[in-house]
């Protein structure tokens, strides 16, 4: 499955993104984030279908929450998407 | 046991705490601390009670709810952000040691003490008024008194708050769960509350709802951005250094779910008219001088009373004795006993939780109507 991820400022604000999301009807997953795409180390990411970003973007901004940062998995591993 | 000092800590709890509890110590290790599943239920359910105070207490954002060891450990955090070494503060005159011993530990500051007689909240918002007007860097007052029960008009200091644009600072230790708290109306700095009072969660719990930026107490390890040898900027991690109080919390949710579905109006309502059984009958017992709004209007239901003649801790002992809890002496709150004129006996204070019955009240007038027999005849 294609997905991309948006790296939280905390767990609590992941929570939240989780649940902004599906309650748009959007699948989301909470995880520990990949090292090497946090800036300071240690922070939690929330996974959705590839397909769902601009859903998720739109459904995230109306809940009044900014991901860190976004980022596509490819076959090369993690790509930024600037949103 | 008839257990009537519900204002210091609730003892009976609805079932579902404890269950909740003893299932948090089996099942839940500590929220951002790892993808497995111990960890993500403790970070769910640690959301959950964010979520549920949020709603409770009108806060814009589950991240602006912080867990506190305490309402205490809240007004720590609150006081220390706002307040500078030589700063001048003004404080209601029923102010609690979990205030005043935190402003006196601040080098240098003038605390300015709103004296009113109790059940006056206007002559407590006047006070304020001009507090405000000569101009202070923060105010702080408590929404009901923990001896008196009175309530303070913090909606409406809150909104001279506003206009003199200085920050407000509530202590809602004996008013979370009875009377509504709204940080969004009310548009304060922070709110402070236990857990293990109104809300029925366990000891060891508190919430400090968060409406400006503030400075940490607590240094350490949040579970997030770790390479940064500074506290993270955002709420909650900002605030919450350490280990959480997985089996606390969870214990909490369960209480505010608990208050959320019995209703904050039922349960004062009900708090209330046990409270004013017991003024009624210890009316009718000579020597007895009670503390009570005689409108009805602004007391919870926390009631004090003296006997002439009889130490308040004696007839807290002597209750003891006969299995019935209830809290004597200054309650920690010197200020507010100065405040009242009874610093120099203190008080016996009776504060029925949801559960307790009128049965229960009447026993305790029972009982204390024979310790005032038994010392009558001593004495003759």
């Amino acid at each position: 499955m294609e997905y991309v991820i948006f790296i939280a400022r905390s767990v609590t604000q992941a929570q939240r993104m989780m649940r902004t999301l599906e309650a748009c009807g959007i699948w989301a997953k909470i995880f520990r984030a990949p090292v090497g795409l946090t800036e300071f180390g240690c922070s939690y990411a929330v996974k959705i279908r590839r397909e769902k970003l601009w859903q998720a973007m739109d459904c995230l901004r109306r809940g009044g929450l900014a991901p860190l940062s976004v980022h596509e998995k490819t076959e090369s591993g993690y790509r930024e998407v600037r949103v | 046991m008839i257990y009537l000092d519900s204002g210091a800590t609730t003892l009976e709890k609805p079932p579902a705490v404890a269950r909740a509890m003893a299932r948090a110590v089996g099942e839940m290790s500590s929220p951002g601390r790892g993808n497995y599943p111990a960890s993500q239920k403790a970070a769910r359910t640690a959301y959950d009670c964010r979520e549920a105070a949020a709603a409770l207490f009108h806060v814009p954002s589950p991240e602006q709810v912080i867990f506190t060891s305490n309402a205490t450990h809240g007004l720590n955090i609150a006081i220390r952000t706002l307040v500078r070494p030589g700063g001048r503060v003004a404080v209601s005159g029923y102010e609690h040691n979990a205030v005043t011993r935190v402003l006196h530990s601040i080098p240098g500051v003038e605390i300015v003490v709103v004296d009113a007689p109790l059940y006056r909240p206007e002559q407590m918002l006047e006070g304020f008024r001009t507090a405000l007007r000569r101009g202070v860097d923060a105010v702080i007052c408590n929404h009901v008194s923990n001896v008196f029960g009175c309530v303070q008009p913090v909606g409406e200091l809150a909104g001279l708050c506003r206009r003199a644009r200085t920050p407000l600072i509530v202590d809602a230790s004996q008013s979370a769960g009875i009377l509504p708290v709204s940080l969004t109306d009310w548009g304060a700095a922070f709110v402070a509350m236990p857990g293990h009072k109104g809300l029925y969660g366990p000891q060891g719990t508190g919430l400090l709802l968060c409406g400006a930026e503030a400075r940490p107490l607590l240094f350490g390890g949040t579970g997030s951005a770790s390479r940064r040898q500074t506290m993270p900027a955002d709420l909650p991690d900002r605030l919450e250094a350490g280990t959480h109080n997985m089996p606390g919390i969870a214990g909490l949710l369960e209480g505010l779910r608990f208050v959320s579905h019995a209703g904050m109006e039922r349960i004062a309502q009900w708090e209330r008219r046990l409270t004013r059984r017991a003024e009624e009958g210890l009316a009718r017992l000579p020597g007895v001088e009670i503390f009570a709004d005689k409108t009805g209007q602004n007391q919870t239901g926390v009631l004090s009373f003296r006997v002439k003649g009889l130490d308040c801790e004696q007839v807290g002992e002597e209750l003891a004795r006969r299995q019935i809890a209830v809290r004597a002496g200054l309650h920690c709150a010197p200020l507010a006993h100065r405040t009242a004129g009874t610093l120099e006996t203190g008080t016996i204070r009776i504060s029925p939780s949801v559960f307790n019955t009128e049965g229960q009240i009447d026993l305790f007038l029972r009982e204390m109507s024979g310790i005032l027999r038994e010392n009558t005849e001593k004495s003759v």
